[in-house]
């Protein structure tokens, strides 16, 4: 009786897994695909923005303040008369700058700390303490604190969010280390007399690139957050750059006439950081199967 | 459990210790002078002399350290440089809006998040799961600000229905009170519910694959009693430690809220502290806000392992 239950339900399950397995497989393809697109298209803009940006996006324009979306100004413009349009195409740039260098500095850093503390129980226990010190911290708030001390640049506002950001792929990185240690290549590789660095570099530091990338999108993702929330707030970005946070902190005193101004950049604020988890997701996914359930 | 209380409490000292290490430093990590930075540009001499003064900062840093410990911890001596107003009075006027916000936020988000989680898990693969996961991936995508000036555009400016700015106090009027917060709150719960719904959603899947799951649909129980009296009741446990983020959520949040809804509160406070560059004020503020995140976590770990013992071991 028990035996046929079991064999019926494998039965039953069987391709149950198999389709749903296939059916992950194609979603988590289209998933990166769909992020790595709009990543790869705001990209672009950001690149080509002044070529396609139709006017300076500092011109001021007195007489035409606060005018709705029209043919000559796409999406209005603002208090000062300068075309929204164009403000926000140069916005991406800011945006894209911020989430490229957060995320590879963190890369960076992150894993060479990572496999370093991973190896080194003094380091270890200096190191995480300290990073969980930092980690204590609600990041935005500590990112405010930082910029406040630091002054509000561009350099700053990265140099900040890396801060921030940094303990959390040190850790990702370190618990990977501390199980690749005991596989047995990287025995194999000691048994050879291989010098520890080359371990390292050659055994070690590869095997961790799954959860890092992974890792990484998501950085690129909230950093593009952050960057704005701090723009927002008037700390971040100064207010002679326009990014699309500024811009909408701006636009926020003038949302009784004219709720363009910090309308569009939201619009492009969330594609671009869905498309950056939506990599993530989808990475995770194709990378490492066993992932999948971790978050 | 006791033991593990204790072992608890001790591990979060060091951290406690550290982060007012990172916030007393903030001052001297400032570049060039702190006390220059606040004076601003117009200051002479003997103003930026003042401030540091105000600050402490012609003392050894071993009692500058001592003083700023003994100040933050009584909270009523550390001053305003602008206002001149203790930070303890500060908090305690603009504490109520603040709470407010965060309770009902919170309570919302739980409300959203968790029974959308439950249901996205409990029926995966079909179209509710797909919308719970496209509401959680938007709700961890929109810029907070921007959505709360979104609500803000529609539910007030365009159709009138809440007060575009400002906070009534519950002692006053209760129904101006729940419609001051009324959209604060529903920013706040749907910002934090996202996190909520990946969370639960993810964990019930897991206790979905377990063996007693099968065995108990395999003996024949309803789909519904699967659910609330096998796969719920181990669930809900790993979903306690999803409280840890909603807190830093709704502490992160509340800066924001309060800003694009200009409520007069504690998040406010720190985005014109921020502003002003006001350091005693950021230094209380975020000491402050650091210690009841970790105080949440240690109560979040000590409420795991109360209901889960093996984390106990």
């Amino acid at each position: 009786m028990a035996v046929e239950v079991a064999a019926r339900l494998g039965r039953a399950e069987a391709p149950a897994v198999r389709r749903q397995g296939l059916w992950r497989f194609l979603r988590s393809r289209s998933t990166f695909a769909a992020g790595a697109t709009i990543i790869v298209a705001v990209s672009v803009i950001a690149v080509i923005a002044p070529l396609i940006d139709r006017q300076d996006p500092q011109d001021l324009s007195p007489i035409d303040r606060v005018s709705p979306p029209s043919a000559e100004h796409w999406f209005g413009t603002d208090h000062l008369g300068r075309d929204v349009y164009a403000r926000t195409v140069h916005g991406s740039r800011i945006s894209l700058r911020v989430a490229a260098f957060v995320a590879f500095i963190v890369t960076v850093v992150g894993v060479t700390i990572g496999v370093v503390v991973g190896y080194n129980r003094i380091a270890d226990n200096v190191v995480m303490r300290v990073l969980d010190g930092l980690m204590a911290f609600p990041t935005l708030i500590l990112a405010l604190a930082l910029v406040a001390t630091l002054g509000s640049s561009l350099n700053n506002v990265i140099a900040v969010i890396c801060v921030v950001d940094t303990p959390g792929m040190v850790r990702v990185v370190r618990g990977m280390v501390l199980s690749l240690r005991e596989r047995p290549y990287v025995d194999a590789a000691r048994a050879i007399g291989t010098p520890l660095p080359l371990i390292l570099i050659r055994e070690v530091a590869p095997n961790t690139i799954a959860p890092v990338l992974v890792q990484a999108s998501v950085y690129f993702g909230s950093a593009i957050l952050t960057e704005s929330a701090l723009s927002f707030l008037g700390v971040g970005t100064p207010p002679y750059i326009p990014s699309w946070g500024n811009i909408i902190g701006q636009g926020r005193a003038y949302i009784q006439v004219g709720f363009w101004i910090a309308f569009f950049q939201g619009i492009f604020l969330a594609l671009t950081v869905l498309a950056a988890n939506l990599v993530g997701d989808g990475l995770r996914d194709l990378l490492d199967p066993r992932l999948r359930s971790a978050r | 459990m006791t033991g593990y209380i204790i072992k608890r409490v001790l591990a979060a000292i060091p951290i406690l210790i550290f982060v007012g290490l990172v916030t007393f430093s903030l001052v001297h990590i400032a570049p060039g002078d702190a006390a220059n930075i606040m004076a601003g540009d117009y200051a002479g001499p003997d103003d930026v002399k003042k401030i540091r003064a105000e600050l402490g900062l012609d003392k050894p840093i071993g009692q500058q350290f001592l003083e700023w410990v003994k100040r933050t911890a009584t909270g009523d001596l550390c001053h305003s440089i602008f206002s001149g107003q203790s930070v303890g009075k500060l908090v305690r006027q603009r504490i109520n809006p603040t709470l407010s916000l965060t309770i009902g936020g919170g309570i919302l988000a739980v409300l959203i998040g968790i029974p959308l989680g439950v249901v996205a898990a409990w029926k995966s693969n079909t179209i509710v799961d797909r919308v719970a996961q496209v509401f959680a991936a938007l709700g961890l995508a929109v810029p907070g600000f921007w959505l709360g000036f979104i609500l803000l555009w529609a539910f007030a400016v365009n159709w009138r229905i809440f007060p575009a700015i400002g906070f009534v106090s519950m002692f006053d009027d209760v129904g101006g009170f729940f419609r001051s917060i009324a959209l604060p709150c529903l920013l706040l719960g749907i910002t934090g519910s996202a996190v909520l719904v990946r969370m639960t959603r993810a964990s019930l899947l897991e206790v979905f694959r377990e063996d007693y799951i099968r065995t108990a649909r395999a003996k024949g129980l309803g789909e519904r009693a699967v659910l609330f009296r096998h796969a719920l009741r181990a669930g809900a446990i790993p979903i306690i430690t999803v409280l840890g983020f909603l807190v830093a959520g709704l502490l992160t949040g509340v800066v924001v809220t309060e800003t694009v809804f200009t409520i007069p509160g504690v998040g406010r406070l720190v985005a014109e502290a921020v502003q002003q560059r006001d350091f005693p004020i950021v230094q209380s503020l975020l000491m402050l806000l650091a210690s009841i995140y970790v105080v949440v976590n240690l109560l979040v770990d000590i409420a795991y392992a109360y209901v889960d013992p093996r984390v106990r071991l």
